[in-house]
């Protein structure tokens, strides 16, 4: 479990995110909400260990974070950025080899091989591993990130540990189809390799489908945490997105679904 | 990266095979050319022939110290060039060179007067040896000026690299201008670079620092790659990226200041050989490296046998082939690189 405790960060003089405390369970999804400028990215840096905290503390199934060094951090959790810009360009499967890295024992080419494979396989991208990562789509690039995670997540181990996968706005550019498929494959990692996942979404609905539980950021402070039935309300809606929206019960997924309504919906309906 | 090690498989053994060419041939030619029979009977006998002596003591201590400066040159290039993930990075962009050129133009001038009772011998090695500080010390300014909170910019590093480098060019500029003609032709010598004076003590110097900078280098070739995807990416994977910079900046400088020291400015081996590998072979750091100690200790070993041999018997500063090969090549990678927007 990752147990954050009445965190606080600053960037420069600015304080962006106060005296947050929640969890991170494994095997179970978390996913943080907000509005652009809430201070989503600077939380989820902080918890990848790539922000410093002026105040409170992380700990990492019982280790505090800043006593993890950065290779034993790598064995814990895998990253996927919302994007990559390559200082030289390289192969798909250079891209995902890395993720091989963070291994410390030696991995022989044929297994390597196989698990740049199987992560293809598993993000929908087989017989992509000879393109130029650079030429592909943004959606099929965040697809070769997350197959990268997945090969750190299966080649290191830690023993009596659990490992993370942190995801940064992973549908962004995804299409819907891409965006279920990657949904499933989440949910694979989190039933069949047992890893706690926390996610930025932007999509409430996709979060309702997919999480299980939910923090709400507003200007750098969390305001709800729960289940999705627990905290997509009209009142959250409008008090951390100012949206207003209808609220309906999804129909297949049995969860929350939203419509949301532009600000004025009153008078575009008049 | 999963071909490289079939790459490499291919790769290093030519280059090897290249590089023991290039140094027989650089054995046989020059501004005497010896004889198979000739380099035979001097390599067995040792008889203290004119033939012994001129392959023992100078055109073998020469070849080596060719190899090794552009061995060091190259695979320093090709790291940092990984560092600052620009294709068209190169050591002179942390200061090494501007900084080892101002303090041999201080110690040429100032050994005009203060060491004018020593020895030529004492001279020279002062001049290697005041470049050499000259290039860590102004390596560590730019290194200083771009770190703060325990985290260094190489962005500000490269501008910060730039203003010093200036610096550093204005008060030779004034030394320089304060020389006399024998001192102005010697720093003009220098900073073309010339491997004319070569032997095993410049060997055993630059030797060990090289072979041992290199073998850091070559270590941190996972981390090179991993940085390719920028900073925090590489974070993520496991490298502390604060560490592999300040590594990789000393290990240049080291390596980079002992080679100026002993042979002067030579410029584009650190910038041309990486990017010509790059280029053909892809840009995985683990092979990348390697090669790139390979091709540039060959680069340099054609070089030199070219600058001691067109114009015999005199010869070419080995700066003036070095730039007069690299700098079209650096212009035509220039074009190429911003049609096919390689370029960052």
């Amino acid at each position: 479990m990752i147990s954050v405790e009445k965190i606080s960060i600053k960037k420069g003089k600015t304080q962006i995110v106060h005296n947050a405390s929640f969890q991170i369970l494994p095997e179970k999804i978390t996913v943080l909400i907000g509005k652009n400028g809430a201070g989503k990215s600077t939380l989820f840096e902080a918890l990848t260990g790539n922000n410093p905290l002026s105040r409170g503390k992380i700990s990492w199934d019982g280790t505090l974070l800043k006593h993890l060094n950065k290779q034993a951090l790598a064995h814990r959790r895998a990253v996927v950025s919302q994007s990559v810009k390559l200082g030289f360009p390289i192969k798909v499967k250079e891209v995902i080899e890395m993720g091989t890295y963070a291994s410390e024992e030696y991995i022989p080419k044929e297994k390597i091989n196989s698990l740049i494979q199987h992560a293809l396989s598993k993000v929908d991208m087989l017989g992509f591993e000879d393109r130029m990562f650079p030429s592909l789509s943004g959606g099929e690039q965040k697809r070769i990130l997350l197959a990268k995670c997945i090969v750190q997540l299966n080649c290191t181990h830690c023993a009596d540990r659990n490992k993370y996968l942190f995801l940064d706005e992973p549908t962004a550019s995804l299409d819907l189809q891409q965006q279920f498929k990657l949904i499933e494959t989440i949910r694979y990692l989190v039933r069949r390799r047992r890893i706690g996942v926390f996610m930025i979404l932007h999509d409430v609905n996709l979060a309702a489908q997919v999480a299980d539980e939910i923090l709400f950021i507003k200007d750098g402070r969390l305001s709800a945490k729960g289940t999705p039935s627990q905290v997509i309300t009209k009142d959250h809606l409008k008090e951390n997105l100012d949206i207003d929206a209808i609220i309906q019960n999804h129909p297949v997924f049995n969860c929350p679904h939203i419509i949301s309504l532009p600000e004025r919906h009153t008078l575009v309906a008049s | 990266m999963t071909e490289f090690k079939t790459n490499q498989a291919i790769i290093i053994p030519i280059l090897v095979s290249l590089l023991v060419l290039s140094i027989i041939g650089a054995i046989f030619f020059g501004a005497y050319q010896l004889s198979a029979k000739e380099v035979i009977s001097a390599v067995f006998h040792n008889d203290n022939s004119a033939n012994c002596f001129l392959l023992l003591q100078i055109r073998l201590p020469r070849i080596v110290l060719s190899a090794l400066i552009g061995a060091g040159l190259a695979v320093s290039g090709a790291a940092i060039q990984g560092l600052f993930r620009n294709p068209l990075a190169d050591q002179t962009l942390i200061g090494v060179t501007s900084g080892a050129m101002l303090f041999a133009v201080l110690s040429i001038v100032l050994s005009g007067s203060i060491l004018a009772q020593f020895s030529e011998l004492f001279k020279q090695s002062t001049v290697a040896l005041a470049a050499f500080i000259g290039g860590l010390f102004t390596t560590y300014l730019v290194y200083f000026l771009s770190s703060s909170e325990g985290r260094t910019r190489v962005t500000t590093m490269l501008l910060a690299g730039i203003a010093i480098s200036a610096f550093a060019a204005a008060i030779s500029g004034i030394f320089i201008y304060l020389s006399d003609d024998e001192q102005l032709r010697d720093i003009t010598f220098w900073s073309l670079g010339s491997f004319s004076g070569a032997n095993w003590i410049q060997v055993l110097i630059v030797g060990p620092v090289v072979l041992l900078g290199t073998l850091g280098l070559v270590l941190h070739s996972k981390a090179l790659n991993a940085i390719l995807l920028g900073e925090k990416e590489a974070v993520y994977l496991g490298i502390d990226v604060e560490k592999v910079k300040s590594r990789v900046i000393l290990l240049t400088a080291l390596v980079v200041g002992v080679c100026i020291a002993m042979s002067g400015i030579i410029g584009f081996v650190g910038l041309v050989i990486p990017h010509l590998l790059r280029l053909i072979f892809g840009t995985d750091y683990r092979l990348l490296l390697k090669s790139s100690v390979l091709l540039g200790a060959i680069f340099l070993i054609v070089t030199d046998t070219l600058a001691r041999t067109i114009v015999a018997p005199s010869e070419l500063p080995i700066g003036i082939l070095t730039a007069m090969i690299g700098a079209p090549f650096f212009l035509w990678l220039l074009v190429k690189s911003q049609h096919q927007k390689l370029a960052i």
